[in-house]
């Protein structure tokens, strides 16, 4: 195949979504793949040269979550982010814990959807097991199993609130990206106001007092000046 | 006392004196002549009169108060019926917003997703006023999205200085807005003792409280703010005044519904999904919101919050 433009697998059971969204993902430089449910999305997969995909979440036969799973199952790390259609917030992180990359909220800025695409294939390495479908990362003496949402340092558990837990699942399996707290707010609190994002600088204070985190020279979280947070140490799967 | 129990009641009180009467007709019939003469004391005779006007009186008396607990039992089963009938309502409500929610995202994420599939250099000019308005329409199916949503979102509490979270909203809303700086003021109970901590979810109640507040800076553009923070009655009270453009009367009653807006706030841009949020929130900690405004004058809201729970 000549087409060296990274391949996109688009799963929605709305055609006009599939339409209009493949149209945009194609003109942004990208070559589209579209499946109906994620019974296709599973046989499209084994065809063609994949490098991440978009899936919705509520499908006929095989639905978003079961698709995350199967291709799970089979071995398969290509990043997959959710077009979540249920907005609870437990939703979002079921969808994180059975190894989705990343979602969005429908209705969704296009926009946002690109350069959520662009970040998770910046990070992702093609065929590597991605932190985000790991049940346990650990960066340094810090520990995580993401699954039972304990948290570990130097072998001793810390005691923290389960949104500070949620965030430190986000930011440890997101590392060395720039979050804005709008972002970080949306995606963990599912609150999509402009009024305030003072409730995750809480809770980042929250980790730094009890990871011992020095704000001014931070070995896990820095405060990335008028733009977000950044996990800065390096995260590995033990 | 149903009806029917009422008429066998009446029956059963007549079957002694028909029967007495039958029988004494009967009698005369026949010709009887017999006398029957009972003889007593004389000082029995008020005493047995006494008796009877005790006894009468005690009757009524009894009768008075079967009445009222009757009336009051009633009344316990209207508010009974009436709350139920509220959360009915609510939950309704709540699956309502969640349908209109899950039939509205697909075809706006739909009309999103084609507007950003044509190509802008060959785009039509009112491709943008189209893209414009669904944005916007985007933005009020998350907004009722959020209120469904902080109905039912289990509540995550914790121990909350009030005072320490209002003051931070305070310092926000300054941020945002630079014309509100140097016009609003904290005043908080400190003598003889200050606000106890409040179990609530800080998360929430900061955004109910961040919104009261941009209201207020939204509809006074100048004037003093004041945010009074006080125990009442073993409630957490936080009061925001101000003196903007206040509401019309025949509004008031509808603010906290949602997406309603006053006829003199259409110039300033908003949902009208603030105030439900912030009295959704506040139920379920127990509390409750109330406003008094004077249109021209000035608006006060006061969010109470249980202090104990």
């Amino acid at each position: 195949m000549s087409d060296e433009r990274p391949g996109i697998l688009l799963v929605d059971d709305d055609e006009t979504i599939r339409a209009g969204l493949g149209a945009f993902l194609e003109r942004s430089g990208y070559r589209v793949v579209v499946a109906a449910d994620g019974q296709e999305a599973l046989d499209r997969l084994s065809e063609a040269d994949i490098a991440l995909a978009v899936c919705d979440v509520i499908m006929p036969r095989i639905d978003g979550r079961a698709f995350v799973r199967r291709v799970r199952a089979e071995g398969r790390w290509l990043p997959i982010i959710l077009l979540t259609q249920v907005g609870e917030s437990y939703e979002r992180s079921a969808a994180l814990d059975e190894g989705a990359d990343d979602y969005l909220n429908k209705p969704f800025d296009p926009q946002e959807l690109l350069s959520r695409v662009r970040a998770v294939l910046r990070r992702t390495v093609p065929g590597e097991r991605p932190l985000t479908a790991s049940t346990r990362l650990r960066a340094g003496a810090l520990e995580l199993d993401r699954s039972a949402r304990r948290v570990w340092r130097a072998g001793s558990e810390l005691a923290l609130t389960p949104k500070a837990v949620m965030l430190l699942d986000y930011l440890m399996s997101h590392p060395s990206e720039v979050h804005t707290r709008d972002r970080l707010l949306s995606a963990l609190w599912g609150f999509e106001v402009a009024t305030s994002t003072r409730a995750v600088d809480h809770r980042v204070a929250e980790l730094r007092r009890v990871l011992d985190d020095d704000a001014s020279a931070p070995r896990y979280i820095e405060t990335v000046q008028s733009a977000g947070y950044r996990f800065v140490h390096p995260v590995v799967t033990p | 006392m149903s009806p029917a129990f009422r008429r066998v009641g009446a029956v059963v009180a007549i079957v002694p004196v028909a029967l007495g009467a039958l029988i004494a007709v009967a009698l005369t019939i026949t010709g009887d002549r017999r006398v029957l003469t009972v003889a007593t004391v004389f000082p029995a005779v008020p005493l047995m009169a006494g008796a009877a006007v005790s006894l009468v009186i005690v009757m009524g008396l009894v009768i008075a108060a079967r009445r009222r607990r009757d009336r009051s039992a009633r009344a316990n089963d209207e508010a009974e019926a009436v709350a139920r009938g509220r959360a009915v309502e609510r939950e309704e409500h709540r699956r309502f917003l969640a349908r209109l929610d899950h039939e509205l995202k697909n075809p706006i994420t739909a009309i999103r997703a084609t507007l950003a599939g044509v190509d802008p250099n060959t785009a039509p000019a009112h491709v943008a006023v189209i893209d414009a308005q669904a944005r916007r329409l985007a933005a009020l199916v998350g907004d009722l999205r959020k209120l469904a949503e902080i109905e039912t979102r289990p509540l995550e509490t914790e121990s909350v200085d009030v005072e320490a979270l209002v003051r931070d909203a305070v310092d926000a809303v300054q941020h945002q807005r630079p014309d509100v700086r140097g016009r609003i003021r904290v005043m908080a109970e400190r003598v003889p003792w200050s606000l106890p901590p409040l179990s609530a979810d800080p998360d929430l109640l900061a955004l109910a409280v961040d919104n009261v507040l941009a209201n207020a800076a939204k509809f006074a553009p100048d004037g003093p703010i004041e945010v009074r923070v006080r125990e009442d009655a073993g409630a957490a009270v936080i009061e925001v005044a101000d003196t903007g453009r206040g509401i019309p009367l025949d509004a008031q009653d509808h603010v906290f519904d949602d997406l309603a807006r006053a006829s003199n706030a259409r110039d300033v841009p908003g949902s009208g999904i603030g105030l439900s949020l912030v009295r959704t929130i506040v139920r379920r900690h127990g509390g409750d919101v109330d406003l008094r405004s004077r249109e021209g004058q000035g608006t006060v809201v006061s969010l109470r919050l249980p202090v104990t729970r």
